[in-house]
């Protein structure tokens, strides 16, 4: 009973945020961005999210001319789908209204296949698919040691070896997709900040950043950040200036 | 006696000193400032010629030679003196000297002293002039500085006023020192044309002469100190003779005039409330920030400006820069300064203007831009922040910048993505799928499974190749046994017993049916079962009862050969059956 109770609450709970999602997206489209995006950030509140949610914050954000905003929750949608066409569209226009001009360090052919590989399924996707591939592999030796007649015994046999190659690629891509899970990236909040050489004040200052640039969060010590831009420098910044996108 | 000696004495002196010749130079004074004079007396006692004076280097002679001849008669006794005399003007500071003069007395050559003078920096007010026929309050240079203690980069004037007064006129002027602004910014205002004016000053008419104008932005803090101006005049100053028709006449003469060393101490801006835009502007300002288009096409220019417009230091500060998205190509600004000096300091506008070229479509902010400045008035800053602009640029490429293969595709004239409708929500779980507990259990269960099946069939399998192999064995033993009743055949019992075992044998390790449950309906039936042709069950059914028989019945050796096949053979197709 109690159960039942549960699931209805969270039943209505999801029928709140979709009322909530269709309200900010009649507010949006008729301009009024501000109190769309008090609305979406309400549902963020009440504990769903979706990549959808998140290129709708940053849509409005980018309408509201708030840099760091827009460039944050386009992260957070990408990370949920890489491959969206509409959030790498709008992910870039909103990268355009960025300050800060920081080359990327060229990548390899060999970085690049790898980095597409990895995208092309959320972490959670290419969880499923190492369980699926597991558990093909598993049947087809099942098969392969059941099957009387040779010529089926075979081909089960080199299904189950193609199988366990796949799952042990697939395993290998968890694995480095764990990786790079864990490399945390911010977004800088601040208009301008300084980047310093040493976690302190009386270091050398190194450059300036500017609002909505994306940097890579390498160690952390108390209140100091040693971030690392796209561009391979490497500088400490206060942490107050940054949100991570976690 | 001792009168005697006394007058002996007097005589003696008398004669020594009218006879000895005495040619000296004497300086009015041992020390002086440079704008003030030197008289220089060479005096001797005796008529001499051919006196040449010393060559006065590093002096002006002002006046001179003057010589002047005495002569008195002191209790009968003449006394004389002969003196040139020579007015001299210092041309440097430092310790100057004056050579040996020459004179020739009695045909022989005398020589004076040399001399030794120090020359310091001038002073406000000469101490003595050569012509004393007005007072020093009679003329005077002043320097009016506005401002004692300004703060830095504040204007001050100073402004350079000859006072004087009948009944000095003044014919003629000329600079010998002209103010040096060390540490200043400094900008002289023209005065077209010298003009008298009349001015009451300490409470008498003066006239009243600008000589010069000067507008100082001090760039340094502490005393600074603004070095003397310097006139030479040529004066009318009028003697105390009288013409033919008692007019007054009036001599030239020349004065140096000078302000004197003026220091000036300055402030520092304060350093509490200083924002950090702050760039050394001091002053009153207006800021601006202007664009010559809001919207436009990617890669067309617009131009921003940024404007100072007030009164101030504006030559001596620089405005702040204009922050622009990276996606568009800002070139180097240029200044455009449209700026007056006047007493006051310098007022007008400067500008910066930037040229920016947006090379992608989109809606770009121009960040406010603050400039902060120092206000002396109010002694407080003041921050000016321009108004946050948006430019919207249409028409052009859209840069997707994504990481995941960091090529930059431009992706022509795609335009901004409208939001999603359909919102997908579900609650947020920051469980991670990979390496948890249901990952695991889900990743082994397979693994387990076949584990599990691979130990069963393996099991199976062990299970039927030790019962096949004891079936060998037996089948071994079986068919020992016919070989055995076929070297007993004649010997009816033992072979017939031989035969029905070997049978039962097979029957049972092949069918695996215990002895007990042996019988003709049994065999019938598992024979059945298990495939065997209906002939070979009742072939194996009748050589049973055969035997039986046999046992108690005659038989011969040829029947006994023909059982013996027919067992064989039986025994074969039972031992053939799969199990």
């Amino acid at each position: 009973m109690r159960i039942i109770f549960f699931i209805l609450l969270i039943f209505s709970n999801t029928q709140n945020g979709d009322d909530l999602f269709k309200e900010s997206n009649d507010l949006y489209t008729n301009g009024d961005y501000q109190n769309a995006v008090e609305g979406y950030l309400d549902i963020l509140k009440s504990g769903f999210e979706s990549a959808e949610l998140y290129f709708n914050i940053g849509n409005s954000f980018y309408k509201l001319n708030n840099i760091p905003e827009s460039n944050y929750y386009y992260e957070k949608a990408k990370s949920i789908s890489p491959n969206d066409d509409d959030i790498l569209t709008n992910l870039s226009f909103a990268q355009n209204l960025r300050i800060d001009k920081i080359e990327t360090l060229p990548v390899t052919d060999i970085q690049n296949l790898k980095l597409s590989i990895l995208d092309l399924l959320s972490e959670k996707g290419w969880s499923f698919m190492l369980i699926i591939l597991i558990w093909m592999t598993c049947f087809a030796f099942i098969l392969y040691i059941f099957s009387n007649d040779s010529k089926f015994k075979r081909s089960f046999f080199s299904i189950s070896l193609l199988f366990l190659i796949l799952s042990s690629f697939t395993l290998f891509v968890n694995i480095e997709k764990k990786k790079n899970s864990e490399i945390k990236y911010a977004i800088i909040y601040d208009k301008e900040i300084e980047v310093w050489s040493e976690p302190n004040n009386i270091s050398e200052l190194k450059f300036l950043l500017h609002e909505g640039t994306k940097v890579k969060q390498i160690d952390v010590i108390e209140d100091w950040i040693n971030i690392q831009l796209e561009n391979g420098t490497i500088g400490w910044i206060q942490s107050s200036s940054l949100r991570i996108l976690d | 006696m001792v009168k005697k000696t006394f007058i002996l004495f007097l005589a003696i002196n008398s004669f020594v000193l009218s006879a000895q010749v005495n040619f000296e130079a004497s300086v009015s004074k041992s020390k002086l400032a440079l704008n003030e004079r030197l008289r220089i007396d060479f005096v001797m006692n005796q008529n001499g010629d051919n006196f040449s004076p010393p060559e006065f280097e590093n002096f002006q002679i002002i006046g001179g030679p003057n010589q002047s001849i005495k002569t008195s008669y002191v209790n009968g006794e003449r006394k004389f003196s002969k003196t040139y005399s020579y007015f001299l003007k210092p041309l440097k500071k430092g310790k100057l000297s004056i050579n040996q003069a020459s004179i020739e007395i009695d045909g022989e050559i005398y020589k004076s002293l040399q001399i030794e003078v120090l020359i310091t920096d001038s002073v406000k007010q000469p101490s003595d002039s050569t012509t004393q026929y007005y007072n020093d309050d009679d003329i005077e240079l002043r320097a009016l500085i506005s401002k004692g203690s300004p703060y830095l980069n504040e204007p001050i004037t100073v402004v350079y006023k000859l006072y004087y007064k009948a009944p000095i006129n003044i014919s003629d002027a000329r600079e010998t020192e002209t103010p040096k602004f060390k540490d200043f910014w400094s900008q002289t205002i023209k005065i077209p044309q010298l003009k008298v004016t009349r001015e009451i000053y300490k409470g008498q008419n003066y006239n009243v002469v600008e000589w010069r104008k000067v507008v100082l932005y001090p760039q340094k803090i502490g005393e600074l100190e603004i070095s003397p101006l310097s006139l030479n005049l040529v004066l009318d100053v009028p003697t105390d003779k009288r013409d033919f028709f008692g007019n007054v006449i009036y001599d030239q003469t020349s004065q140096i005039i000078s302000t004197g060393m003026r220091r000036i101490i300055v402030k520092d801006l304060p350093q509490i409330g200083k924002p950090a835009s702050f760039s050394g502007a001091v002053g009153n300002f207006e800021f601006d920030i202007i664009l010559n288009k809001n919207s436009l096409r990617a890669t067309e220019s617009f131009q921003a400006e940024l404007k100072v417009k007030g009164n101030g230091n504006l030559k001596l500060f620089d405005l702040p820069d204009i922050l622009v998205p990276n996606s568009m190509e800002l070139f180097e600004p240029e200044r455009e300064e449209l700026i007056s000096t006047n007493l006051s300091g310098m007022s007008g506008s400067v500008s910066k203007f930037f040229t920016v070229i947006p090379r992608f479509q989109g809606n770009f902010p121009i960040e406010e831009v603050e400039f902060s400045y120092f206000d002396p008035d109010t002694e407080k800053y003041k921050v000016l922040k321009s108004p946050r602009l948006t430019i919207d640029v249409y028409d052009g490429p859209v840069i997707s910048n994504t990481n995941n293969n960091n090529s930059n595709i431009i992706t022509s004239n795609d335009s901004f993505r409208f939001i999603k409708l359909n919102g997908n929500l579900r609650e947020v779980k920051n469980d991670v799928f990979f390496q948890s507990q249901f990952f695991y259990a889900l990743a082994t269960t397979p693994f387990i499974l076949l584990l599990s099946f691979l130990l069963f069939t393996a099991y199976k399998r062990n299970k039927k190749e030790s019962s096949s192999q004891l079936i060998r064995i037996e089948e071994r033993k079986i068919h020992k046994m016919i070989d055995s009743a076929k070297e007993s055949i004649g010997d009816k019992i033992l072979f017939y017993d031989k035969i029905e075992k070997a049978i039962i044998k097979s029957l049972i390790v092949k069918f695996s049916i215990r002895i007990e449950a042996l019988n003709k309906e049994k065999i019938q039936q598992i024979g059945q079962e298990k495939g065997l042709t209906k002939d070979d069950v009742l072939l194996i059914i009748k050589l049973i009862e055969n035997c039986e028989k046999a046992k108690y019945s005659r038989s011969s050796d040829s029947i006994m050969n023909k059982d013996l096949e027919s067992a064989k053979k039986v025994i074969s197709s039972i031992l053939k059956v799969k199990s």
